[in-house]
């Protein structure tokens, strides 16, 4: 944890940012190809990362694809009883439905649709993810089973009867969410610093081939929320690639913001609201907001 | 998680039924920034129930009043015994506006031990508070 004392002015008005919204916050926004030049608030703590675990995921299905290990074109049948539920895409649909492992890839990051993640994770193993974590350097991230172990762990630790019930729970102003529901451990869990490496080496070619980074950058481009990162950056010729991330009281965004003039930032901003309530559109916004002054900093820095 | 019931003071003959703030008054409320989620999730439940929301902000609950008595406004209370002439009392139900207290403390500090038997005392005695 970095020790409030040392906070730059940035850092301070991130925070009073992130006061102002009802979060607590962590952020790390640095140069793409200068990660030193950055800016950071408790950048290495560890804390739920929701469906963010999506994007290490991906770069472990892409490197397995790279291998040979797994043929991106299969087909994979989706039936609507052993689907995993969840707000969008095929965990919403009735009937079976068929996908080749690429195009669920593709439906887990711009739409966020958990049947599909559960499905490539199956296909990938929580080894390989592993493995990728080991490789890349981001000793703090771990996904488990991924939404699976997200979901199951949620209904244990709040006693609750079903999945919706345990979501009503936590969604509850009225209640105290019971301990554990916000503990990393045993869930996909990870660090701000951690994803931003992995960002990095999906932009720089290390993650996996450059085809396939190529790929993973063009499926983080075509996210389809704009109300989180993407919001504090709200012009045409500003690229905003993306994954989001919720859980609970949890609200995160992990992705790169690229400049007209090719000036290119990881931008990582998890939040925490003090509010229940499942729809905070102020704790939504200040993800946009925070790494856009972040931004800006670091551009300020880069023109002296 | 302690809910203190809360009553809405508005100028006499102009609370609504149910404790619903009369549209054309604005709230007493105190400024944002000493909390702003909770100042946001009282606005929010107002709001949610499609009615304009317009909120006075006042330095404290005294100053709240005397804007009610002076029948410029109306204020949420949790203090029952907060009152003036020609001020009227109501519960709060629709919607319901509990004033929402955990006791928190931080478990690092030296002492610790004491500080989480006084925390347990306090929301023991405010829950009795609640339901005796």
């Amino acid at each position: 944890m970095s020790g409030r004392r040392q906070d730059s002015g940035v850092e301070r008005e991130i925070r009073g940012m992130f006061d102002d919204a009802g979060v607590r916050g962590w952020l790390h926004v640095a140069e793409l190809h200068r990660p030193s030049a950055r800016v950071a608030i408790d950048p290495t703590e560890r804390l739920p990362i929701g469906s963010v675990y999506k994007v290490p995921l991906m770069a472990a299905f892409c490197r397995l694809a790279d291998a040979g290990l797994i043929d991106p074109c299969r087909r994979v049948t989706l039936e609507p009883d052993e689907r995993v539920p969840g707000p969008t895409g095929v965990s919403i649909l009735s009937d079976p439905v068929t996908v080749s492992l690429r195009d669920l890839v593709v439906l887990m990051m711009t739409i966020s649709d958990n049947a599909s993640a559960d499905a490539v994770l199956r296909a990938v193993g929580p080894d390989a993810v592993d493995a990728l974590c080991r490789d890349l350097d981001m000793p703090d991230t771990h996904i488990h089973a991924g939404v699976v172990s997200n979901f199951s762990r949620l209904v244990a630790e709040t006693g609750a009867r079903s999945l919706d019930a345990a979501l009503a729970r936590v969604a509850d102003n009225d209640t105290v969410v019971p301990p554990g529901v916000y503990d990393p451990a045993l869930k996909a869990s990870s660090t701000a610093a951690d994803m931003a490496r992995l960002l990095r080496a999906i932009w720089t070619g290390e993650a996996a081939s450059d085809e396939r980074c190529a790929f993973m950058r063009e499926v983080m481009g075509k996210q389809a929320w704009a109300h989180r990162l993407a919001s504090g950056f709200p012009y045409d010729d500003v690229a905003v690639y993306g994954k989001t991330g919720t859980f609970g009281s949890l609200r995160h965004e992990a992705g790169v913001v690229e400049l007209a003039d090719g000036s290119a930032y990881t931008a990582v901003v998890f939040t925490q609201a003090a509010r229940s309530d499942t729809k905070l559109p102020r704790a939504d916004a200040v993800i946009g907001a925070a790494a856009r002054v972040a931004v800006e900093e670091l551009r300020g820095r880069q023109d002296v | 998680m302690i809910l203190l019931p809360t009553w809405l003071l508005a100028p006499a003959g102009r609370a609504g039924a149910g404790g619903t703030p009369t549209p054309r008054l604005p709230v007493a409320v105190r400024p944002r920034a000493e909390a702003p989620a909770a100042h946001d999730l009282f606005v929010d439940t107002l709001a949610s129930r499609g009615r304009r929301v317009e909120t006075v902000v006042v330095s404290d609950e005294r100053a709240g009043l005397a804007l009610v008595a002076a029948g410029q406004a109306v204020l949420v209370t949790a203090d029952e015994a907060l009152t003036a002439p020609g001020v009227e009392r109501r519960p709060t139900t629709d919607p319901p506006l509990p004033l929402r207290l955990r006791v928190a403390w931080d478990p690092r500090r030296p002492d610790a031990d004491r500080t989480a038997e006084t925390a347990r005392l306090l929301e023991d005695t405010l829950t009795r508070k609640v339901a005796p």
